[in-house]
Formats: C-alpha cells, sequence, structure tokens
C-alpha cells in the first residue's frame, strides 16, 4: 500500500498545539514553553552532531523516534536550536502511526516522497512548532501591547512597527522573529503580504 | 560522578582513574558503538529553505552523523 499523507487543517493542528500545551503544562513557565524539557518528558534524546551535518540539514528526526539529530552549530544559538527541535518533535507527534513502527516504509522516506508530500508535511510540522513554541494565548496580547506601546522612533512606519513587536517578543518566546512573524500571521495580527514584505524576504533565512 | 557514587577514597580514586584511562586507550567507544545508521537513518528533514532531500543527501547525512569527531 502506498504511502498517504493526511494534511491536517490549520485548526487541526491549533487543536493539537493545545493538547500538547496541556499535556505538558508544567513545562510552561509563563510566556516560555521549554521544548527541550517537554522533548526529554517525552523520552526522545536529542543528538547535536558535528561532522559537517550543517551542510545537508539543520536538524531531522530519526527513523528510530526516540531520537532527533540536530547540527552542534545551533546549540549556541537557542531560538534556532528550539525551533528545530521543536519541528521534527512535531514530525514524530503528527505521523507518529508510522514512526511507532521503526522502520520508515520506503514510499514514506524523505527523499522518496511526491513535491506534495514533502510541502504538506514540512507545513504542518513547522505550524504545529510555531503554535507549541509560541502559543496564541500569549502571543496575541503581547503583540498587541508592544505593538500600541512602540516607540516613537517606529511609530511613523508599520514595516518599522512589526518589526519592533516581532523583535521585541524574541525574548519572550526564545525563538527568532521570523518566527514569531510566521506565528502572527498565523493568527491574523499581520497579513500575508505583511509577513512577506517585512520579514521573508527581507531577512536572511 | 562513579568515584562519588561507589565511596572511593583518594588512593582508590587515582587507581579507578588509572584503569578507566587504561580501557579507553585500549577499546575507544565510538559512535557507532551507540547507534545504528538504520535508526538514526533521517524520516523527516530540517533543511535550509524547506529543501527535500535526495537520495545522495539522505546517504551524506548519515556519513556526517558517523563521522568521528575530530
Amino acid at each position: 500500500m502506498s504511502f498517504i499523507y493526511q494534511p491536517r487543517s490549520n485548526a487541526e493542528l491549533e487543536q493539537i498545539a493545545e493538547i500538547i500545551l496541556g499535556r505538558y503544562a508544567r513545562r510552561r513557565s509563563g510566556h516560555f514553553v521549554d521544548i527541550e524539557a517537554i522533548i526529554e518528558d517525552a523520552e526522545i534524546t536529542p543528538i547535536p552532531r558535528r561532522g559537517g551535518l550543517h551542510k545537508f540539514v539543520n536538524g531531522y528526526a530519526a527513523t528510530n523516534p526516540k531520537y532527533i539529530v540536530i547540527s552542534e552549530s545551533f546549540a549556541s544559538y537557542p531560538e534556532r536550536y528550539r525551533s528545530i527541535l521543536a519541528e521534527e518533535f512535531c514530525h514524530i507527534v503528527l505521523e507518529y502511526e508510522i514512526f511507532k513502527t521503526g522502520i520508515l516504509p520506503i514510499d514514506a522516506q524523505p527523499h522518496n516522497l511526491t513535491f506534495d508530500q514533502h510541502q504538506q508535511i514540512e507545513h504542518d510540522a513547522q505550524y504545529l512548532a510555531r503554535a507549541v513554541l509560541i502559543p496564541k494565548d500569549s502571543l496575541i496580547p503581547l503583540w498587541r501591547e508592544h505593538f500600541e506601546n512602540a516607540p516613537a522612533g517606529v511609530r511613523h512606519a508599520e514595516d518599522c512597527r512589526l518589526i519592533h513587536c516581532a523583535e521585541s517578543l524574541e525574548s519572550f518566546f526564545v525563538v527568532w522573529p521570523l518566527t514569531i512573524a510566521y506565528r502572527a500571521r498565523d493568527v491574523d495580527l499581520i497579513t500575508d503580504g505583511q509577513c512577506r514584505s517585512y520579514f521573508s524576504d527581507r531577512l536572511a533565512i | 560522578m562513579i568515584p562519588l557514587m561507589l565511596n572511593l577514597d583518594e588512593v582508590s580514586e587515582a587507581e579507578f582513574n588509572q584503569k578507566l584511562y587504561l580501557a579507553r586507550e585500549h577499546s575507544r567507544l565510538e559512535f557507532s558503538d551507540l547507534f545504528l545508521r538504520d535508526q538514526l537513518a533521517p524520516a523527516r528533514c530540517s533543511t535550509s529553505g524547506d529543501k527535500q532531500i535526495d537520495e545522495k543527501t539522505r546517504e551524506d547525512i548519515l556519513k556526517a552523523v558517523f563521522a568521528p569527531l575530530s
């Protein structure tokens, strides 16, 4: 039987995030979600590796779902490290039914996915990772507060004001501002156009 | 930690460390002693620009992961 990935709607992904955040509520401290502790609670071990791994991949969920391999080069920048770990954790959550077997069917292996499957799988894992790392109930009031109280120097231009919000919230969530901008788009705090123009087309990824 | 758990005195701890050193020199523990390639084969990857990996990259990833640390 060939591999089928059933894409999730954004509403479903938000629900899954709420379940994860509820299940690991003690790992949330104020606005900060301790994804490394959640991963540890789930008995998954991150394995930082060198060997030029970063040339090929930032990190990955291994075939055995007890392991996430991550390029050690990100270890000194928690804002990126945490996002990568969260994404890989979410891959395992979203496809646990096939991960739990410890054997990935040939047509489910990453190099054998169709373009659409790859896009859908990545979209869902990235969306869920953002929803877990940046809970909606924390982001919305914080974003509005920082938008309203933006310093005079950035109030004059929409782009400066939105960038100010994303950059100011980096320290609350410990994820990099681009990820915060994507999450702000996910929850309709900014439009897709604003997200592209002021963030993803502007920042080096 | 181990000397602490075993409640070793200074002399015994020195002896323990010497034997541990010799054991490590005799047979170094490698990454591949702990993990199998099949279990660490990439299943879902985070790449720059969300690029899908191909079969060659999959192999390159495994080579990098199992490369001895310099």
